[in-house]
């Protein structure tokens, strides 16, 4: 505002400060009223005293001030929104656009933030490690015995409590059908450590963890829910639990679990087998999860040392308990790394595409913006004709960019909303954190900044070129003549074809990965076959003779069953993607690993003699089990081919002998069987050692039925064979093999479909894009054509021409996307199966899939041309 | 003068008491700011004031509504204050302005008749 608003004659009031409390009020209002208001405050100087007078009228400026400053704000929005409802078409198309653009970023945001960037649901959750005892060099967790962790707990001075925790599962009797519960048995200051208070009742004190003592368990929050209903009557009343009574003492609040997920909680001393002499004074007894928390001031590189020299101590101090194959050393890492490492690259790529989206939803929403300013030509050229000023036209630009970007955003989070539960699902497939996703205040914080952040781009984009001289280039807008941002609407074609390309790219390797997963054999047969786990109450069944009697009298009943035409039972079935965690390292007979090496690791694998048949995989050489095949008459295995090879080469393994015990005992090869994905279609399978059921105890079975007609109408005769020789056992988790396979395939196929529709989003909006481009253009380019037509052009000759002006953009675009792909899609490596991240396939068919897609996209606006009248055409001039 | 003028179209609404004063006010002859300031408090004896930001808050609304315009010729006495702005009522204004105090003199009637204070 000029100087000489505030009026030179005023009598001795301070002119300075009175100006700086003028800026209270909004420019224009300055530049109207300042010099009258001005004039006011100096009659009122003249009626009050000199303080009172700066009191009232730095009240009155503040006030006013700032109310003036809103309510132009809210007739920019006010403005804005009726020129939005003036054209309801152009803003539904661009509320849908920009709310798919925000919906999957807070979608995807929503996931990350729960999984990665949030601290751990524990009070200093991210100090809190898990203990490891690596095997060698392989990646293999042998755990800790618990002598083991009684001399960490006493020797680290970097870790604070250091607990530990195994898996169990027990039958619940006495509640309905029996049911099989998973159990984890723990330390009693588990909790402690973890910084876990129960929501109901009490946790676990050393008096629990007792000898002999009554015993006691904790309810997991799920399982609490899921299996009673979430009644707080339970704390306090009784679980028939295999044998022994235990009292529930408390209910857990829901947290992520690791290693896995349990339904109960029970201190050590509960377990018949930790509290066992031969596992609790055994050193090499291990297997058991520690953790532990980072003493104050420590760090997880001082703990990591002082892990190492203890491993080395205990080594030095029992060496027949450190065997020198194994190579044993101790290491920790953070619970947090280790509970999302799966889900990191899979999380990031899907939030790159999701940011790409964004982008393409940008740029286009700019395209329809710029289109839209031209054909506000006349009215913006009135209002700077009217003196508008640069910043006025700048802010009413900015506000209506928001306004969009804030609607969209509203609505985006609202698409976001609902896709949650499925987000969790997805999640849930890759951490234990995935229940932790949820759109609070921080994803409402993130889905605000983008829109704000869109909006200021949608609203500055426009006026971007021209930032030095806006007026110059908004007056060439806003003439139809004007060409500038037909340059600007042509770059940000280029720019969305070019993302475009690269989310295809992405989608297309993912797409193309997935066929080939889809397609690998599996090794086994998957129709008609139903399996269920039948875990044995093992205080029930505590020998093999026990075992194998209801084993036989299981299958012989089910064989007698019309409708199956074989039934097997396993300690496992294949497609276990963490394995069963039974595998051991092998001896072969005359051929001695040298000192300091260890034999082959391979998968064991305990089976019935028919489960070779009834899972249709072929024997190749030698024999299957049979009945004889019992502990107490031969040690007889059968090798995968694999193994086979890996082994003994090219050489014959029948009547070879491999040794799982340092050679004490020695199991003779009878057979070998095609090679199985025992850990899932993509992972490199391991060799596989099958053993006799009946030679090794074992209760968490698993029941595999073929049958003559489809498999799932089998499920009440098995469970009632099972329950006619025991009505209290349970029967959990039946499914068909051909199920087994796609869960198995569920995370990729997720993984896959999600950055389809992602990649087929940007696809429609940049073909949208291009057309609206194109479209633009030929109307601007009427006249031109009528004339070269009215001169005798073919019109097939103008067709094409206006169809090279697009595809010249296209085809920009495009290689500015061919180099964007090939660096971007290297990060997608670790979710590639089969094929090469630059897999020249995929790069051929996308740009192949993305130059129809354009073609068509220039053909239908370019093919106006074909219906100009040259006459109406020259007579427009 | 802000370009906003040009793109709003008046829009019909009840007026705010200031508003109505302001108005009131005007109804003789044009006026400046402090005039219009001097004549509110005149006229409800004292009882109103209208701050000097309100006031211009005010103008600035029924500026935007078309209810008042700037006024080009300024009375011959006020030679004083030639250099301010003076405001006067346009016939939407004036229109108003009556249709609201026919309103206004409706529902105060019926209060006084209805005040147990006359009964």
């Amino acid at each position: 505002m000029s100087d000489n608003a505030i009026g030179n004659d005023s009598p001795p009031v301070n002119r300075r400060a009175l100006r700086i409390l003028l800026h209270f009020y909004p420019r224009g209002f300055r530049e109207q009223y300042g010099r009258d208001l001005a004039e006011l405050y100096r009659d009122e100087y003249a009626s009050r005293g000199r303080l009172g007078f700066w009191l009232s009228v730095t009240g009155d400026a503040v006030w006013n001030g700032t109310a003036a400053r809103l309510s132009s704000v809210a007739q920019d929005i006010r403005y804005g929104a009726r020129g939005l409802r003036k054209s309801p078409g152009f803003t539904a198309v661009i509320l849908l656009t920009l709310a798919l653009g925000i919906g999957a970023n807070t979608a995807i945001f929503s996931v990350i933030d729960g999984v990665l960037l949030r601290p751990l649901p524990y009070p200093g959750g991210d100090r809190i490690v898990h203990l490891r005892q690596n095997i060698g060099k392989a990646d293999l967790n042998a755990g800790f015995s618990p002598l083991e962790v009684a001399d960490y707990r006493a020797q680290a001075s970097s870790l604070r409590g250091v607990v530990e925790q195994h898996s169990m599962y027990f039958t619940l009797l006495g509640r309905g059908e029996p049911m099989r519960v998973q159990t984890g048995v723990v330390s009693w200051q588990f909790f402690d450590i973890l910084g876990v208070r129960p929501i109901l009742g009490r946790g676990f004190a050393d008096d629990d963890e007792r000898p002999g003592i009554a015993p006691v368990v904790l309810l997991g929050n799920e399982f609490w829910h899921r299996a009673l209903g979430g009644d707080p009557g339970v704390v306090g009343s009784t679980f028939v639990m295999n044998d022994k009574v235990h009292t529930v003492i408390g209910i857990l609040p829901s947290l992520p679990q690791y290693p896995r997920e349990q339904d109960v909680y029970m201190p050590t001393t509960a377990c018949p087998f930790r509290s066992a002499e031969k596992w609790y004074a055994n050193r090499q007894a291990r297997g058991l999860s520690v953790f532990a928390r980072l003493a104050d001031g420590a760090t997880l590189e001082r703990a990591n040392r002082e892990l190492a020299t203890i491993s080395d101590r205990l080594r030095a101090e029992y060496p027949k308990d450190y065997a020198s194959a194994e190579r044993l050393s101790s290491s920790g890492v953070l619970l947090r790394e280790e509970l999302t490492q799966k889900s990191r690259p899979t999380l990031f790529v899907l939030l790159a595409t999701a940011g790409f989206l964004l982008l393409i939803v940008c740029a286009n929403v700019a395209n329809l913006t710029l289109a839209r300013l031209t054909r506000r030509g006349r009215e913006l050229s009135v209002r700077i004709a009217l003196g508008a000023t640069r910043g006025r036209l700048f802010r009413q630009l900015l506000t209506e960019g928001l306004l969009l970007s804030l609607l969209g955003g509203a609505m985006g989070l609202a698409m976001a909303h609902f896709s949650l539960d499925l987000l969790v699902d997805f999640a849930a497939r890759f951490t234990p954190r995935a229940r932790e996703v949820t759109l609070d205040a921080r994803v409402l914080l993130f889905t605000l900044g983008v829109s704000v952040a869109t909006g200021v781009v949608l609203g500055a984009l426009p006026a971007l070129p021209a930032r030095l001289d806006l007026m110059t280039w908004l007056k060439d807008v806003a003439s139809p003549a004007g060409r500038s941002h037909l340059k600007l609407r042509a770059l940000l074609i280029v720019a969305q074809v070019a993302v475009s390309f690269t989310l295809l790219i992405g989608a297309g390797l993912m797409l193309r990965s997935f066929v080939k997963l889809q397609s690998m054999s599996t090794g086994f047969d998957t129709e008609n076959s139903l399996t269920a786990e039948v875990p044995l109450n093992w205080t029930k069944y505590p020998d093999l003779p026990k075992e194998t009697a209801f084993e036989n009298r299981l299958l012989d009943r089910l064989r007698g069953d019309p409708a199956i035409s074989s039934a097997a039972l396993s300690s496992t079935l294949p497609l276990n993607q963490n394995g069963n965690g039974f595998n051991s390292d092998i001896q072969i007979e005359g051929k001695p690993t040298a000192p300091g090496e260890a034999g082959p690791r391979v998968d064991l694998h305990l089976a019935s003699p028919d489960y070779f048949r009834t899972m249709g995989i072929p024997l190749i050489h030698g024999r299957v089990f049979t009945a004889d095949d019992r502990q107490e008459v031969a040690s007889v295995g059968i090798v995968s081919q694999s193994l086979a090879r890996i082994a003994f080469g090219s050489t014959d393994p029948l009547g070879r002998r491999i040794s799982l015990d340092d050679g004490k005992t020695w199991i003779s090869i009878e057979g070998v069987v095609s090679d199985v994905t025992e850990r899932g279609l993509a992972d490199t399978q391991p060799g596989v050692l099958y053993l006799p059921l009946a030679s090794v105890p074992w209760t968490s079975l698993r029941l595999i039925v073929r049958s003559l007609a489809p498999a799932p109408a089998l499920e009440k005769q098995l469970r009632a064979a099972i329950h006619e020789i025991d009505p209290d056992q349970p029967v959990t988790a039946v499914r068909t093999l051909s199920e087994l396979r796609s869960e198995s395939l569920s995370a990729p196929r997720l993984t896959m479909v999600l950055l389809v529709i992602f990649a087929a989003l940007a696809l429609s909006v940049t073909a949208a894009g291009i057309a609206g481009v194109l479209a633009y253009a030929v109307s601007q380019r009427t006249q031109e054509i009528g004339i070269r037509l009215a001169l005798g052009a073919a019109p097939g000759t103008v067709l094409q021409m206006v169809m090279r002006q697009g595809m010249a953009l296209v085809a920009v675009g495009l290689l500015l996307g061919f180099a964007g792909a090939l660096a971007l899609s290297r990060l997608m490596e670790s979710l590639l199966f089969g094929i090469a991240a630059s897999d020249p396939v995929t790069f051929a068919a996308v740009a192949g899939v993305l130059l129809a897609v354009a073609l068509l996209s220039c053909f239908v606006p370019a093919r106006r041309v074909m219906s100009i009248d040259p006459q109406v055409a020259l007579r427009a001039t | 003068m802000s370009p906003r003028r040009m793109e709003d179209v008046p829009e019909p609404g009840p007026l705010r008491s200031g508003e109505f004063l302001v108005l009131a006010s005007l109804q003789r002859a044009p006026l400046h700011g402090y005039g219009i300031s001097q004549a509110v408090r005149d006229r409800t004896s004292g009882r109103v004031r209208l701050r000097p930001g309100n006031l211009y808050r005010v103008l600035d609304r029924l500026l935007e509504r078309g209810l008042i315009e700037l006024a080009d010729r300024k009375p011959a006495r006020d030679r004083d204050d030639q250099r301010r702005t003076y405001y006067r009522l346009t016939p939407q204004g004036r229109r108003t302005l009556a249709m609201e105090a026919e309103l206004l003199a409706d529902v105060a009637l019926e209060v006084i008749s209805l005040s147990p204070a006359k009964a």
